[in-house]
């Protein structure tokens, strides 16, 4: 006997007639037990399309938006000289000797530069010395402190990047007041 | 066995999609919190890159971008105020002319290319003095953290 052949054992018989009232009781109890058979477990479940649309979406976004280069910053400047100091510099403040930065193309390295300061540093330095340059004089007591301008001096066919790292020099020098000033 | 067949339900296979929705939330939620998001108004340039860099990632409320992109030693650079391309640098001084008028206050964040010419820098900064903005900022790649 198979799985198929137990299955109907169990049933009930048909009804033999319309007077078989017994065999029309056990037809109801048939069709019932049918039902109970067709009826397919209750099971909840959640769909999902919608939300893993909604994330994939916002993954895309993000990953078209996102900026994968270096994090930039921003370095307070003062505006050209000739300009910035007429404006900025109150009537009563005398002018002070200013500390001069030159930057001039690396003859050895095209893309290079370096750096001069009048009357310190006649002979040409790299931008990475140029802290330790100005610190120096900061320090050594002649009359140059953290309020004394330095000046920025650059040929126009230096690269931003020099002068900026010029004035950054300047800046961790620990110096306040910065200008770019015309070219040297 | 009829009841055995009868619990185990109607045959059929899914796919499991756990582990997808995890990886998924994970890397929504990385790049949620873990980038920087481009702007119309900060094209992607090279910055300077100055040795130990003093530059501070510092919020401003009322800035302006001027943007000066850089095409090769053979071209000029292009200027741009916000997200809008300047066809020259009078166009330039007369736009910043306008911000000036409105609000001498207001910074001005310059972000030019590390390759361009400082000449070039230069004549942008004295549009902004002229335009009496007196306060500048010079945007630079921040030093990289340990």
């Amino acid at each position: 006997m198979n799985a198929h052949d137990e299955w109907q054992a169990l049933l009930p018989p048909e009804p033999a007639g319309p007077d078989d009232r017994a065999g029309a009781s056990a037809c109801r109890r048939r069709i019932s037990f049918r039902r109970r058979q067709r009826k397919i477990p209750y099971v909840i479940t959640l769909n999902l399309t919608a939300m893993i649309d909604t994330i994939f979406n916002l993954l895309f976004l993000f990953i078209i938006i996102s900026r994968f280069g270096a994090i930039e910053g921003m370095l307070p400047a003062r505006l050209p000289a000739r300009v910035a100091q007429a404006a900025a510099l109150p009537a009563a403040e005398l002018p002070r000797v200013p500390i001069r930065i030159r930057l001039i193309p690396d003859a050895a390295n095209p893309a290079g530069c370096r750096a001069t300061i009048d009357r310190f540093n006649e002979t040409p330095v790299e931008l990475k010395a140029l802290p330790a340059a100005l610190r120096r004089i900061r320090d050594a007591g002649v009359g140059f402190d953290r309020a004394t301008p330095v000046h920025l001096l650059a040929r126009d066919d230096v690269a931003w990047d020099h002068v900026v790292n010029a004035y950054n020099a300047a800046m961790a020098a620990e110096f306040g007041k910065i200008y770019f000033a015309g070219s040297s | 066995m009829a009841d055995a067949r009868r619990q185990r339900g109607p045959a059929g296979w899914h796919f499991n999609m756990t582990p997808l929705i995890d990886v998924t939330f994970l890397l929504l939620t990385y790049f949620m919190l873990a980038s920087h998001y481009a702007s119309a108004e900060k094209p992607d340039i090279a910055l300077p890159r100055p040795h130990e860099s003093q530059a501070q990632d510092r919020p401003l409320q009322e800035k302006i971008y001027v943007n000066v992109l850089y095409y090769g030693p053979r071209s000029e650079p292009t200027l741009m105020l916000g997200p809008v391309r300047m066809e020259s640098l009078d166009e330039l001084r007369a736009r910043l002319t306008v911000v000036g008028r409105a609000d001498p206050q207001t910074q001005v964040v310059l972000r030019a290319d590390r390759n361009v010419r400082y000449g070039e820098v230069r004549q942008v900064m004295e549009a902004v003095a002229a335009a009496n903005l007196p306060r500048l900022q010079v945007v630079a790649e921040l030093e990289p953290r340990p």
